[in-house]
């Protein structure tokens, strides 16, 4: 096979798709140099006119890398086909503007980076056409740009961008930007093929699991099973005599092995027999985490998240209060590549090569490792084979750190087995939330919503972690028209880790809130459009985005087919406005969900395709968890250890998915999550005109059969 | 040692006999994009052509792969693109990215099989894992494939 043939061949049949290229060191803003093009922290312009678009977020499926280069080229007008990404190292100029952080999650990616790299393109455009002014001596306004050319008023004057490079790379920063007024088509709202996707077609795309470094081991590695345990013993006296086997690293919750290649250190593990020290832990199971939050509801009022109006008098004078209590379960993420680093540790630096979506953490993960600050290790990054806030965590950095350290200078690289990865995350907490309105006549006169989890931010961004946390009570409160609410968290904390997982806190909230409204209806005795619409009377692009399910969904739907149609609503923070619903089947008692529509407002889009591909995913992984996702603890243990017992979606169970963006207008919100937690509501909203059931708690199947059992 | 064809060469690895055919591809022929991705055959991350058929290479020992004609994503399009391939790109297809070498392989496998498979052959041998959801728009390429005919809801 002829590689460059077939690269040549795939560069042009991504449509003049630009290149994916790993990271090189990036030189910050304000350290630009001549002679070498153009260099700044979100751009570059090389000499021989490669635009290379520089990444600050990671690319994890998300699409981020080619939405913020459809950015750079219609500002800057550059030529598609030279347009080359690049990820980001770490550096302050990478901070979120919304997160301020440099940190992929919360969907904030195009929404949080797209004015910045508005002002890159457009201002290396502005000094693009000053240069060749100057060098023409005309007036600026008889040049234009042409798609990585600068063309002048006479015949002769036309000079590539690269030419000019490094010329502006000595200029001063324009204080007024020259804007793009031409008519030709921008690359914003077109057809784009991604730019990572040929690599990820011909099996080229390099993941960390995938990096090949001279000399290198590989680690395998067995966490304590009970969180927090430690190790006992182990028959390293024999697994060390192994062939391929180099050393026994031991961790602070663990034992990771090291050996010359990963299937010997894999089978090196399980003959490593490793026994554990009791922990406080050991008996804990999901009846005791339920008991405990049960008693921690009782126990505490909770602390107030949001609060408006006279809620407790409001209640207090309702007709009639109804109270719906809604309970979900620890989830997994199971990215599809389990966690994984390679580590070199080398005269006192350090480098690792990953995917992370902290980056900074990451680093700081290794650098403490090794005792020497944070700049004392290089972080390389690399695409990431799924991240869906897994990747926030730095666990698998401080392990391979500790192998490549013990085994320096030989680089390491550690691949968790999936029964590792399943066993030891940072699961979406366990969590009940209770709702309570107060009724009069058709009127919601009060709003409660008081929920108990463990928190998530207390541990990741403790600095973030208020007297609540912001990040599970997410959409807590609906956008319904509500005059008095009352939303309060009660803080139950467990030794099963928690941490972000896409949707985070609306995965519980939105699945009690959109279930609950349609209990309300049914009480009120109105169809559950009519309460929505009746709520939202005052949000123009609600009313819209509902209008527009309806039309495409058929809702209310069939009646004689056997099936029904589920509906809800949600706009998390941060996330897009989302009217999603769910067509679900029960045939020979079997549960089929056999379509979802999903109507997404996020203001604008700026990739329009990749914000399906995101509304589609976040539908599967909402399907995923409604129908199948749980966690269970047992003795202290996560008790699920790969795909067989954790169960996701597969094709055949792939409902029919139409998704309709609406581009509201600005500002840009976020695509990742917000198309996620209607699915569960909108299926148990079916579920219930099916079969007059109401399912309260999370995964249906589980529920459904005991039901069906029943 | 085992003696097989690989991407249309012959390849001799000196390995434990034990050992999965897709750890021998990944760390010592260095052909990384056939994935680990659950270990137990669950996922089909590692999917691979022997012999023509999609095969799940993590708990494939290698000594059962002596003699015979293994074909990895690396070599399927034999110098320039596989339809299937064409079809991922152009229905944009692969988020992450992780799952797509053993997707491809196992909808290249079905094609070459049937040209025409029915939605209950699709919903058979695409059983491959996508945590990215990607699995409409793999339906997607495969109705394109076999004549633009859609695909009912699941049943």
């Amino acid at each position: 096979m002829n590689e460059l043939t077939t690269s040549r061949r795939l560069f042009l049949q991504a449509s003049g798709a630009g290149a994916f290229v790993l990271a090189f060191p990036v030189l910050a803003e304000g350290t630009r140099r001549g002679g070498e093009g153009y260099r700044t922290a979100y751009l570059k312009i090389t000499p021989d006119d490669e635009v290379i678009v520089i990444s600050p977020l990671a690319e994890i499926g998300q699409g981020t890398s080619t939405a913020l280069s459809m950015v750079i080229g219609d500002t800057l007008d550059a030529d598609w086909g030279r347009i080359l990404v690049e990820l980001a190292s770490v550096d302050p100029a990478y901070n979120s503007p919304i997160l301020f952080q440099q940190l992929t999650g919360a969907s904030t990616g195009t929404s949080g980076f797209n004015g910045i790299f508005r002002k890159a393109g457009a201002t290396a455009r502005t000094m693009l056409l000053q240069a060749a002014a100057r060098r023409w001596n005309v007036p600026v306004e008889q040049v234009q740009t042409q798609a990585g050319r600068i063309i002048g008023p006479r015949l002769g004057m036309d000079v590539r961008y690269g030419e000019l490079a490094s010329t502006i790379s000595l200029m001063p920063v324009p204080e007024k930007i020259i804007e793009r007024t031409d008519a030709r088509p921008r690359f914003e709202g077109a057809r784009i093929t991604r730019i990572d996707l040929p690599s990820k077609v011909d099996g080229s795309a390099q993941y960390a699991v995938d990096l090949r470094l001279p000399g290198m081991l590989y680690a395998a590695v067995a966490a304590a099973p009970v969180f927090g345990g430690k190790l006992k013993s182990d028959q390293r006296a024999e697994v060390l005599k192994r062939k391929g086997v180099r050393g026994i690293v031991d961790l602070p919750n663990g034992v990771a092995v090291v050996a010359e290649r990963w299937w010997t250190a894999r089978t090196a593990l399980d003959a490593l027999q490793p026994e554990w020290a009791e922990t406080p832990h050991d008996s804990v199971n999901d009846a005791s985490i339920m008991a405990q939050f049960e008693r921690d509801f009782a126990a505490q009022p909770g602390v107030v998240v949001e609060q408006r109006g006279s809620p407790e008098q409001m209640m207090g004078k309702a007709h009639k209060v109804i109270t719906g209590r809604y309970q979900v379960p620890f989830l997994a993420h199971a990215t599809m590549e389990p966690m994984s680093c390679v580590a070199r540790v080398e005269r006192g630096r350090g480098e690792i090569w990953l995917g992370s979506q902290h980056p900074a953490n990451a680093r700081a993960a290794a650098a403490k490792v090794l005792g020497v600050p944070d700049d004392r290790v290089t972080y390389h990054p690399l695409i990431a084979g799924g991240g869906f806030g897994r990747r926030q965590e730095t666990d698998m950095v401080q392990q391979a750190m500790m192998a490549a350290k013990q085994f320096s200078p030989r680089p390491v690289k550690l691949i968790w087995t999936r029964e590792e990865d399943v066993s030891h995350d940072f699961y979406r907490p366990a969590g009940i939330s209770e709702i309570k309105v107060g009724i009069t006549g058709s009127e919601i006169v009060a709003y409660s919503h008081r929920q108990v989890t463990p928190s998530i931010l207390a541990r990741m961004y403790p600095v973030a972690m208020k007297e609540f946390d912001s990040v599970v009570t997410d959409a807590v409160v609906p956008p319904y028209e509500f005059q008095h609410v009352d939303a309060r968290w009660v803080r139950s904390e467990t030794h099963v880790p928690a941490g972000m997982w896409r949707s985070v806190g609306a995965s519980q909230t939105v699945f009690a809130i959109e279930s609950f409204i349609d209990e309300i209806a049914a009480e009120i005795g109105i169809d559950e459009l009519a309460l929505r619409r009746k709520l939202l009377a005052k949000t123009p692009r609600a009313l819209a985005a509902l209008d527009k399910l309806v039309e495409i969904s058929g809702w209310p739907g069939p009646t004689s087919s056997g099936s029904a149609i589920g509906i809800g609503l949600s706009h998390k923070w941060q996330d897009c406005l989302v009217a999603q619903s769910a067509q679900v089947a029960i045939r020979d008692g079997r549960l089929i969900v056999e379509r979802i529509c999903t109507v997404a407002d996020p203001g604008r889009a700026v990739n329009r395709d990749a914000v399906i591909a995101q509304m589609e995913g976040a539908a599967i992984w909402g399907l995923s968890s409604a129908l199948f996702g749980q966690i269970t603890i047992a003795n202290g243990c996560v008790s699920e250890s790969n795909f067989h017992d954790y169960r996701v979606v597969r094709l055949s169970e792939t409902p029919i998915l139409d998704t309709v963006i609406i581009e509201g207008g600005d500002p840009i919100e976020g695509t990742g999550e917000g198309g996620s937690p209607n699915v569960a509501p909108a299926i148990c909203n079916a579920i219930y005109k099916l079969t007059g059931k109401r399912i309260r708690r999370l995964p249906i199947m589980t529920q459904f059969m005991e039901q069906e059992d029943r | 040692m085992a003696e097989f064809e690989l991407n249309g060469k012959a390849v001799s690895v000196e390995v434990d006999a034990g050992t999965p055919l897709l750890w021998v591809l990944r760390d010592d022929l260095g052909l990384t994009g056939t994935k680990y991705g659950c270990g137990i055959a669950q996922c089909g991350a590692c999917t691979v052509h022997m012999n023509g058929e999609a095969t799940r290479s993590c708990l494939l020992p290698i000594e059962d792969v002596h003699g015979a004609r293994v074909t990895t994503i690396e070599g399927l399009g034999q110098g320039g693109l596989h339809p299937v391939q064409e079809l991922w790109l152009k229905h944009q297809v692969p988020q992450c990215g992780y799952c797509q070498s053993g997707m491809i392989m196992a909808a290249a496998a079905l094609l070459s099989e049937n040209p025409n498979p029915s939605d209950e052959d699709i919903m058979a041998r695409m059983t491959n894992i996508c945590r990215c959801g990607t699995y409409s728009r793999v339906r997607a390429a495969l109705e394109e494939a076999r004549g633009g005919n859609r695909m009912g809801a699941p049943a």
